[in-house]
This record gives C-alpha cells, structure tokens and sequence, in this order.
C-alpha cells in the first residue's frame, strides 16, 4: 500500500516537474559464493525438480555456476523416500514421488561434506474457480483485465502464490498474499500493473498455489525487495527454509490452474 | 542524586532568606510590538545598575523582577527593535507595560548600540536553536513555499530526512521522536503532500525554537527533540490583510484587533492549485486525478481585567490524494484554550486544555466492493504551568500535565462485495501523567544552575486482545485486560559560567522517556504509518545526553559563534524483523525488535545578526549507530540517519531598498544504506544478495538554492513585493534513491540506477500587505 501510494505521488510528481534517472557506477564489495537451492514438488502428476546454483558477486555477468554432484535425496512422512537424478548440470529430477495434499515432505542435499535440509507441508488444496475479463474495482486505468476468482475457505492460515502466464511465458509479476485481511470471502483480483498489455487472442493462464507458512515467508520477503532498496525498508537475504546456510526455498504447494483467450 | 536535590533546596532558600532580609519591591509587566501588539517572547529586560540582574519574557511575553527600593534605569534590548531606557523610582509593586519599537532600515546602519545583548552566551540553555521568522521570509526555498521545517534543517544537529522531506533527525533519534509544537497541540504529521511541504503556514507563526533534546523540565514526551511553534495573536491595533500567490498555491492572513488593546484575532489559509493543473492533462488518469491540501490557523486572544487573558487557538489541515476508485485523505487538527493568570506579580500561571487529531482514511473500490479503513489519534491534554519569581537569583517553575490518549489504529468498513474482510484493528488507551518542578538558579554573577526534575507516567487504559509473544513472534497467550504501568523520573540539569561578557562555557544532562512510537519501516514518513502506544511488549524508549558546550560573541556582538558536543545513549529503539508487516497487522508489536543506540558528536554554528548581509554557516561532524538483538548479527551498526558530515550556508543581503537577494548552500555525507555484493537467481529473476546492514553510503548530497526579492512598494501600511527563486539552482543530480536491475539491453549484467526527484527548479511569487 506504501509504496503504491509512494509510487502514485511520484508518477504524478514526475510529469509536473523532471524526475531523471541516470545509471551510475556502484564500488560494491565482493562475496563468498553461497549456494542457491530451489525446489517444488506440487499436488500434480508430473516429475519435479531441484535446482542447485551459486551466487556471484554483482558486477560479474549473470552466469550463475551450477553445482553438479550433489545427492539429492525427498522424502515424505508417508515413507516416499527419492534420490533425485542429475538430468543436466545443477537440475535433478524425481521419476516417482506423488504431491499430496496434507503431507510432509523432506529435502536433503549432500554437496561436498556440507549438508542442506529443509521441510515443507503440502497445503490443502484451494481451486481456483474461474478467470474473467473486467475493469479494475480499484486501480490504475479503465482497461479490461484479467481477474482470478476463488472462495477462500473459512478457516484462517492459508497462504497463496498466484502466476500470470501470457501465450505460455510467465510474466513476472508473481503475487504472494495470506488470508490475513480477506479471510472466507470471495476474491476477485487482477494482477496490477501498467506493464502487462493484454492482445486480443491472448492465451491468459492463471495458476493458485496454496503455499505453507515458512514458503510465504521466504516469498513474501523477497517480494518486498523487489520493490528497490529505498521502498521497503532496509533490504536483508529473505529468511529461507532451508537450513544449512543455503539461499532459495524448498515448497510443497497444491496448485490449481484455469485459462483463458482474452476476447 | 536526592542529596544533590536536597542541597539545592537549601542553598535556594538560604539565598531567598539572605535578601529577603531588606524591603522588595516586584516590576512586572509584558513587552508587546509597537506596531501589531503583538506579545514579544525572549526580550530580555535588565537593570542598568545591576549588571547581574536579567530576566526574560515568557511564552506570553510576561517578566518580573523583585529589587530592593531605589533608583533603578530599566533596559531592554531586543535585535532589530529601538532600545528602551527608562527610569523607576522604586518605592512599591510596579506593573509597566513596554512597547517595542522596530528599527527603520536606516537607523540600523547608523546606530551602534553600546551595551551587547549576547543572549546565547547569557542564556542558561544549551542545544537549542531560535529561528527568526524574517530570515524564512527571505530563505529560498521549492516552489517559494516558505518553510519552518525546511528552514530548521538548515542549522546544526538538524538533519533532513531527506530531499523532500518534512520529516528530520535530530542528533541520531528518529523522526517520531521530535515533539512537533503548534501552540503546545502535538502535530503527529507534519507532512503536506507526502513531505514536499510542511503543514505549517509562517504567516501564522511568530516564534519557533528547537531543543535538541535539551529542554526544560516542562517539556517531555519525546527523546530527541521539541520543536516549540507560537501562532501570532493577531493585530491589536489596526486590521490588516496579507498574501501572496505562488505558481502552487495562495495564501491569505487577515488579522485585526477584536477590541482595540484588548483582544485580537488572525486568519490564515492556505490551498495548492497543482490538481488544476492536471486537469490540462490529455492523459485520462491524470485528468480525474485529486492533489491538493488545505490548511488554516485560527486564534483570538481577549483580556478579560488586568491579571487574566485567554487564548483560543487551532489549526486545521487536510491532503487529499484521489486516483479512479482510489482515495485517501489525512490530516491534523489541534485546538488549544489558554489562560493566562497573575496570581500576583511573582506569580504566572497558564492552564491549557489542548485536543489534537490525526487521522487518515484510505478508500478502495466504490459501491458494494468499497472498502474503508480509518485510523486517529486523539489526544485530550490538560496542562498547568507556573512560574514563580522568587527573587533575582530564582525562578521557579512547575506544573502538572496530563494527556489521555485515543488511538483507533484502524477501523475498516467494507461493502458486501469488498476485497478485504478483516476485522477492524484493536483500540488502544493510554493516559500519560507528569508533574515538574525545575529552579533556575544564579550563584554570583557568573554561575547559573538550573535543575529539575520531571516525573512523567503511562498507564494503559482498558482496551481488549492484549497479546503475548515467544522469542519468534508468536502468538503464546491472549488476555482481555491489561494493566501496564511505567513511570519515569526524568532528571534536567544545565549549567552557565559566563567567562566574561561576551563567553561562557554551558553543560548539560537530560534525561527523556517517549510512551508513543511510530510504526514506519521506511526513513521517510507516509501518512499511513501508526504511531502505537507503550505496551507490555513495547517500552517505553528512554534518552540520556550529556552535552557541554562554548559561546563566544564577537564585535560588537555583530557575531555570534557556539560549539557544542553530545553524547546520547539511546534504550529501546524500535526495528522490526524481516518481512514485518506493519499496516494491518492487528500482531505487529510481536515483529517489533527492541535495541539501544548512541549518538555523539560536535556542532559548530557561526552567525552574523546584523547589518546589509545576515546569514549563518554550521557543520556537524555525527556518528548513529544501533545495536538489536536479531539484526546484523547482534552487532552494532550504523543508523540510516548517519551522515558524517553536514555543512549548511546561509546568506542574506540588502543589495539596496528595492532588493535583497539570498542563496543556501548544503552539502552533507549520504546516508548509510544497505546495497547488494552479489547476486543470485531464484524463480528466473536475478535476486541480490545483502552482507552487512548499512555497509554502504548514498552519494553525498549538495545542493545551491537563490532567492531574491523586489519590493515593488513599501509604506508604513502597504506592502508589495516579487520573490523569486531557483531550487537547486547548478541542477545537481542528487540521488534520492538508487536501485538495482538487469541491465537495459544486455539480460546478462545487472547495473545500479539512481533517481533523482528535482532538478532546476525556478519559481516566482506575489506577495502583498494592506
């Protein structure tokens, strides 16, 4: 809310007066490499996977190494117990563990003598009921966008990650939100922002993820960040759920998708 | 320290007794304007034949002295007014009134005054900074809106929150730890449009000073500062009206006498015209686009006899910021009934019933989907202040003040079909309490001690859903009833040796306890930031400074020169852990983190008062830093407020009658900030790495701002006159902020971007006076 209201004074500050921007030369320090994991298992049937890379220091280029070599080991509370295969460098598969809803699922990585563990509960599933064309109840601009409508269940703690795709490419706009202020109601939302330009034809696809406490939390604090340094706050490393002193985040999440071709 | 109390007691009673001893006589009386009546603060009235007898005016520009019978020529001085010599013969209780007469122009490049009035280097106060209202006439400023709180950041220990900020730092606190002062009403916001302007109006202030964090015991209730602003009362003699039209907004004051000698009022408003503006826009969303504030001052005071006044005072003000289905609106109000009381020629009393709001209100949507949320603070405060002249080595001051708080942190109505549907956030109550009791006391002719003591306490009152927290954050117990109490005794002590005439040495240490907090993770303030009350898990925040300092006066007091050093020791400062969310969030105080700081360092402020250039120069050398258990590893780091170094230049002169011209100079180190070292990738975005917190530094910032004014005419009644001026006038680039991105063109580097919100800015105003 901040920050849009920051950013709203600012658009309109800027066409009255000449707010510039300009790229500049940062001396930044340099960093010891940390290891970036990132895993999804989900309640659909399919092979999922877990990638593992390394940080670089910010003036290099963004070739970020990837480790290979590492075991890579999910398991859950039902006594499913996968060692991952590497299908290409940094990216192991599973070949047989099933998503459900309502389980516990374990994350172990061996890399060299350093061990990364991390937990993740699959949430229950919330279905996404529809997607519609309409204007904005509240926003910028009077154009039809798209909305994604669901009955959020009436009891509290659900947390939710919902994706945009157009035409198969997803964009990056990635919203993360809980049940806090709109418990048990019906949501309609749009995706806010002035840069999604919807094309007649368009194939819009919409998926909702109901993600658990530690995923939210990891997501929600990086989502902050993506505001710049000076919008949020001071910036800090989100908190992840993995233990060991790795980046990234481990998820178990039930996913629900709907598309549609904007009209 | 009760012995120490208890040895200035004596000594204060033993030195009452001695004198007491030959027959006394009390002068009394106010010093008003000449020309408007208005009531003059600061004057400082002393006797020719005792050069170690000199008292100053109150708030309500009152003095008294107690002498024994004789001869006496009474002076008074005042920089910019006519000196007043008269003669008394005194053989009983006298009551005179004086009048201050302003110097032409022409007499004050003649005249040389022969006695020095060196009221900084006299005055037993340290860390405290009087702005002079026409030096905020003639500083240029954004949009030649004239300023208080731009004006301010521009002396020593005073430090910006940033470009286009109304918010500042005073020697490391934060910014909700300033108490903000409009006729004794607490103004919790003083931003207009987001803090491009402050919400208040010059034309409707008369005296405006700042402590920094050295005040007396009468004020309290903040750790770092007290910005203390008087309205003018009004002209008692004649009715006049002035204004001036900007290329944003317009201003008017009407001002006039009620009863001519006995009462008088003033008017003022205000109102930015920028959303007329966007009405010419041919973009839609800037055309329906709402942008704009309001404000306005109110005050009459009457004389009811010869011993008893009243005041009534207010302020009213209002941003509204609209956008399609999107609103939101805040604002502040304050009112304050006064009565002035002389008990008896040594005894002064004011009691003040004070209301202050604020309140903001967003709206969402419209119909059925609309949401609301409201949220105020209401504050009612009784206040009761004496001031008792016991004799020429003591002035006693004390009192009692007591606030009851309303906090509504956010009360949310939503249509049938709305987006949100949470419950409305939980009431808070609070009644803050505090008696005080200070003495100045003189000891010869070169010493002057004053000690106090403030006694100040909090207590919740009633209210439900009372949490408690585990070392996470987590909810671990929810009570209906809670009963927290806090009290806090909040020594003063500042003391004066006066080497000779024109130096002396000052020392001080104070003590302050804050019960109120603004929730707010950003450095800036929004208008939608909380302020809280102290809880059973939020303390109240707590401030001990020392602070010694040297003033010197130079040729013919024409200079003015001071040097002060502090060292302040901060206890419970708030910060918040990661991803803490704090609007909304009915479980805040369990993401709220409690740390200490310190701050220390050197101010150095030189100041020409008089003649065809007038203007002053100040640096600051600061070090800020912050300890919290949970952020950088428990280690000390330095605030975001921390700037090592900040000079600020400012100078006027009289070119000829017809013009004047200005310029300001700041330059200061930029803040301590947190910038990625590395980088990573999750989700396919480039991510940024963060090592230590405020490891880096914002580029250093300067800025060159010109003024000039021409007097089109001026008569005794008329006034008429052109301001013009150029902000930023080299057009700088100063980084307001700098963020980070994949590289426009190249996906595969990432590169830094700075944002610069003003550059060359020229304006004009009309500004005039019947």
């Amino acid at each position: 809310m901040k920050t849009f209201i920051k950013f709203i004074a600012l658009a309109i500050l800027a066409h009255l007066l000449y707010s510039c921007t300009k790229v500049i030369d940062v001396d930044l320090n340099s960093t010891n490499p940390k290891y970036v994991i990132e895993g999804i298992i989900t309640n659909e049937a399919k092979s999922f996977s877990v990638t593992i890379k390394q940080s670089v220091n910010f003036s290099e280029t963004n070739n970020y190494p990837k480790i290979s070599g590492a075991i890579v080991t999910i398991s859950d509370n039902a006594g499913q117990n996968e060692t991952l295969m590497e299908k290409s460098a940094g990216q192991y598969v599973t070949s047989s563990i099933l998503g459900i809803p309502g389980r516990t699922y374990q994350l172990n990585i061996k890399i060299g003598d350093k061990t990364f563990t991390a937990s993740s509960t699959m949430p229950t599933l919330v279905v996404l009921d529809s997607l519609s064309i309409k204007k904005p109840s509240f926003g910028i601009g009077s154009k039809k966008v798209v909305h994604y409508n669901f009955n959020e269940p009436a009891i509290k703690g659900n947390n939710y990650k919902v994706d945009l795709y157009i035409n198969g490419k997803l964009e990056d706009l990635a919203t993360v939100f809980n049940d806090r202020l709109a418990n048990g109601i019906k949501i309609s939302s749009a995706f806010f922002s002035q840069d999604i330009e919807y094309k007649l034809g368009d194939s819009v696809r919409v998926s909702l993820s109901n993600i658990d406490n530690g995923v939210f939390q990891y997501l929600f604090e990086l989502s902050q960040l993506a505001d710049g340094p000076n919008q949020a706050g001071t910036p800090a490393n989100p908190t992840s759920n993995i233990s060991g002193g790795a980046f990234g985040y481990f998820s178990a999440q039930s996913i629900s998708t709907k598309e549609i071709v904007f009209p | 320290m009760r012995t120490i109390f208890s040895i200035l007691f004596i000594s204060l009673f033993l030195s009452g007794s001695v004198m007491g001893q030959q027959q006394k006589f009390t002068i009394s009386g106010s010093i008003k304007d000449a020309k408007n009546g208005e009531d003059m603060i600061g004057v400082l009235v002393a006797i020719k034949e005792l050069p170690n007898v000199a008292v100053a005016t109150n708030e309500y520009g009152y003095f008294s002295i107690s002498l024994p019978q004789g001869k006496y020529t009474i002076t008074i001085q005042y920089l910019g007014y006519e000196n007043i010599n008269q003669e008394i013969d005194l053989n009983k209780s006298t009551k005179i009134d004086f009048k201050l007469k302003e110097k032409s122009q022409l007499v004050d490049e003649v005249v040389v005054t022969s006695k020095k009035e060196n009221e900084n280097v006299t005055q037993n106060q340290m860390g405290v900074t009087k702005i002079d209202m026409k030096s905020i006439e003639k500083i240029p400023v954004l949009f030649g809106e004239r300023d208080v709180l731009k004006t301010i950041q521009l002396t020593p220990g005073i430090k910006s929150a940033g470009e286009g900020q109304a918010g500042f730092f005073v020697r490391g606190g934060g910014v909700d730890q300033n108490m903000i002062l409009l006729d004794e009403a607490v103004v919790y916001n003083p931003s207009h449009l987001l803090g491009f302007f402050s919400v208040f109006n010059s034309d409707a202030i008369k005296d405006v000073n700042i402590y920094k964090g050295t005040a007396g015991a009468q004020y309290g209730g903040r750790l770092s500062s007290v910005l203390d602003m008087r309205m003018k009362e009004g002209n008692n003699q004649r009715y006049s009206v002035s204004g001036g039209i900007g290329l944003i907004s317009s201003r008017i004051a009407i001002e006039g006498p009620i009863v001519k000698d006995k009462g008088s009022f003033i008017i003022t408003g205000r109102r930015t015209y920028a959303d007329l503006f966007l009405k010419l826009s041919s973009n839609e969303d800037l055309k329906n686009t709402q942008l704009y504030f309001y404000d306005m001052n109110l005050k009459a005071n009457y004389r009811l006899g010869k011993n008893d006044r009243l005041f009534l005072s207010g302020y009213f003000g209002r941003d509204k910021l609209g956008f399609s289905s999107f609103g939101i609106g805040w604002g502040n109000y304050t009112g304050t009934l006064r009565w002035n009381h002389i008990f008896s020629d040594k005894l002064f009393s004011n009691t003040s019933l004070i209301v202050s709001n604020y309140n903001y209100q967003i709206k969402v949507g419209s119909g059925t989907s609309e949401t609301k949320i409201d949220s105020d603070i209401l504050d009612f405060n009784l206040k009761q202040d004496f001031q008792y002249y016991l004799n020429t080595n003591n002035t006693l001051k004390f009192g009692l003040n007591s606030v009851y708080h309303t906090m509504i942190p956010g009360k949310i109505t939503s249509g049938s079909s709305a987006a949100i549907n949470t419950p409305s956030l939980t009431n808070r109550y609070g009644l803050e309490n505090a008696f005080y009791f200070s003495n100045e006391q003189k000891f010869g002719s070169r010493f002057t001690l004053e000690y106090g003591l403030r006694l100040s306490s909090f207590s919740q009152m009633g209210g439900k859903n009372f949490y408690t927290f585990d070392a996470n954050g987590d909810v671990i117990d929810t009570t209906q009833t809670s009963q927290k109490n806090y009290i806090n005794p909040e020594p003063r002590l500042s003391a004066t040796y006066k080497i000779n005439e024109s130096s002396s040495f000052k020392g001080s240490y104070t003590r302050n306890a804050q019960y109120m907090h603004l929730l707010s993770n950003t450095t800036g303030a929004n208008p939608t930031d909380i302020w809280v009350l102290s809880s059973q898990n939020i303390k109240p925040g707590i401030s001990d400074q020392v602070s010694v300092g040297w003033y010197k006066n130079f040729k013919e007091d024409k200079y003015e020169f001071s040097v002060e050093g502090y060292y302040k020791a901060m206890q419970n400062q708030i910060d918040y852990r990661n991803g803490a969310e704090t609007r909304g969030n009915e479980l805040i105080e369990g993401d709220i983190l409690a740390g200490v700081g310190r701050a220390y360092g050197l101010e150095f402020y030189l100041r020409k008062k008089t003649g065809r250039f007038t203007g002053w120069a100040s640096y600051t050398l600061s070090r800020t830093e912050r300890q919290v258990d949970g952020i950088n590893d428990n280690k000390w780091y330095v605030a975001k407020q921390d700037r090592t170094h900040e000079i600020s230049l400012v100078g006027m002169y009289e070119l000829s009658k017809k013009w004047s011209v200005s310029a300001t100079a700041t330059y200061y180190t930029g803040n301590a900030i947190t910038f990625p070292s590395g980088k990573y990738e999750i989700d396919g975005k480039t991510t940024y790495y963060y090592t230590e917190r405020n490891g880096y530094r914002m580029p250093h910032f300067f800025r060159l701002d010109l003024g000039a004014t021409y007097m089109i005419k001026k008569t005794e009644k008329r006034e008429s006159s052109l301001s013009f001026s150029i902000y930023n006038a080299t057009n700088r680039w100063n980084a307001y902020s700098i963020s980070f991105r994949d590289k426009e063109g190249d996906a595969t580097r990432t590169e830094a971007v700075q944002t610069t919100l003003f550059g060359i800015i020229p304006s004009v105003s009309w500004n005039f006076k019947f």
